[in-house]
């Protein structure tokens, strides 16, 4: 079984452009502003990895590329 | 499940935060990557923002004229009958500059496929009035809102070709995950479509333009769900 913990998306947080349709779309609530600052200049997003189920809402929804659902 | 981007997607794309543009390549880069073609197919480019998806999907492309696509594709399978030929195109591209190259190789039923990529608007040259956009848009050259007594009514092309001959015709959208799934379907059963030599598709998707829209991207998705939707309904219209 996997732990609440455990690595469940990777977040290429350099791909991130600041459309935020991820956390939009995310029916879990497990997306949210990291408060991190890409190198465009985006305030970028993190994955809450206990609250994530993997659907791929995010990877699907992502027009980036940034989520790689493991 | 695991999933990652398809290989073909090589490096980052240009287009701007939120635009639909990018949903669907992905899309259409994961069907060709799964249907073992993209070696098989070559391109059509249409001029406008859809034409940024040569700078970061590896699939061998040919850029003709604004709007001439439905010509060009025509020659193309002509040339090379072998290949899975489509289109990459958009709204003002396809059902204004190249209505009449568009409608000729649907009446000839050329064994192409089509995806045009409908934002209502004129996207790369700044947001102009489109023969595609809604009643009551605001646009940069409809600044108090397009009205069917100036501007014309809103020209539905789908609707126009539901009489044609040819294979398949189908409207979809990117605005959630359900919609995704529904038009990956159609992009791939268009495509089918032409390996099975039934004659030409094309598949429209209704793509957010977030940036000539003056909406955030998520409210660029509702946009389309609440006032796009209504007016040009979704589904398949032929499928032979
Ligand atoms: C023959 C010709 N006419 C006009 C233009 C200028 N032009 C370049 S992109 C574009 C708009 C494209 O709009 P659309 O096809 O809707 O694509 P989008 O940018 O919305 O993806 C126009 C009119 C051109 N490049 N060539
Ligand atoms: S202007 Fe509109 S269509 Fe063009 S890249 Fe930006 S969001 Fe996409």
């Amino acid at each position: 079984m996997q732990s609440e913990t455990m690595e469940k998306v990777k977040v290429n947080e350099e791909r991130c452009k600041g459309c935020y349709l991820c956390i939009a779309s995310c029916r879990k609530g497990a997306i949210r502003l990291s408060g991190r600052t890409n190198k465009r200049g985006i305030v970028t997003v993190a994955v809450d990895q206990a609250l994530c189920v993997q659907c791929g809402v995010c990877y699907t929804m992502c027009p980036d590329l940034v989520f790689e659902i493991l | 499940m695991a999933k990652s981007a398809p290989s073909i997607m090589k490096c980052e794309n240009m287009f701007c935060a939120g635009c639909g543009h990018s949903l669907f390549d992905r899309l259409l880069g994961e069907v060709l990557t799964e249907m073992d073609i993209v070696g098989e197919s070559i391109s059509c480019s249409d001029i406008g923002c859809n034409h940024m998806y040569q700078y970061s999907m590896a699939v061998d492309t040919v850029v003709p004229p604004h709007g001439k696509m439905g010509a060009a594709m025509a020659a193309m399978k002509k040339v090379r009958p072998d290949k899975y030929i489509f289109s990459i195109a958009g709204d003002g591209g396809a059902y204004a500059i190249g209505l009449g190259e568009t409608l000729s190789a649907a009446t000839r039923n050329d064994n192409v496929t089509f995806f045009v990529m409908n934002n209502t608007v004129y996207a790369m040259t700044g947001g102009q009035m489109a023969p595609t956009t809604m009643p009551g848009q605001y646009s940069s050259s409809s600044i108090k809102g397009r009205t069917a007594e100036e501007h014309g009514r809103t020209f539905d092309v789908v609707k126009l070709m539901q009489n044609l001959e040819i294979a398949y015709l189908a409207r979809c959208t990117v605005t959630n995950a359900a919609e995704m799934a529904k038009t990956k379907r159609c992009i791939k059963k268009a495509l089918e479509k032409q390996r099975d030599g039934k004659g030409f598709s094309l598949v429209e998707v209704l793509v957010p333009c977030p940036t000539n829209w003056g909406l955030t991207p998520p409210e660029a998705m509702r946009h389309i769900e609440n006032d796009l939707v209504p007016y040009l309904p979704l589904g398949e219209y032929i499928d032979r």
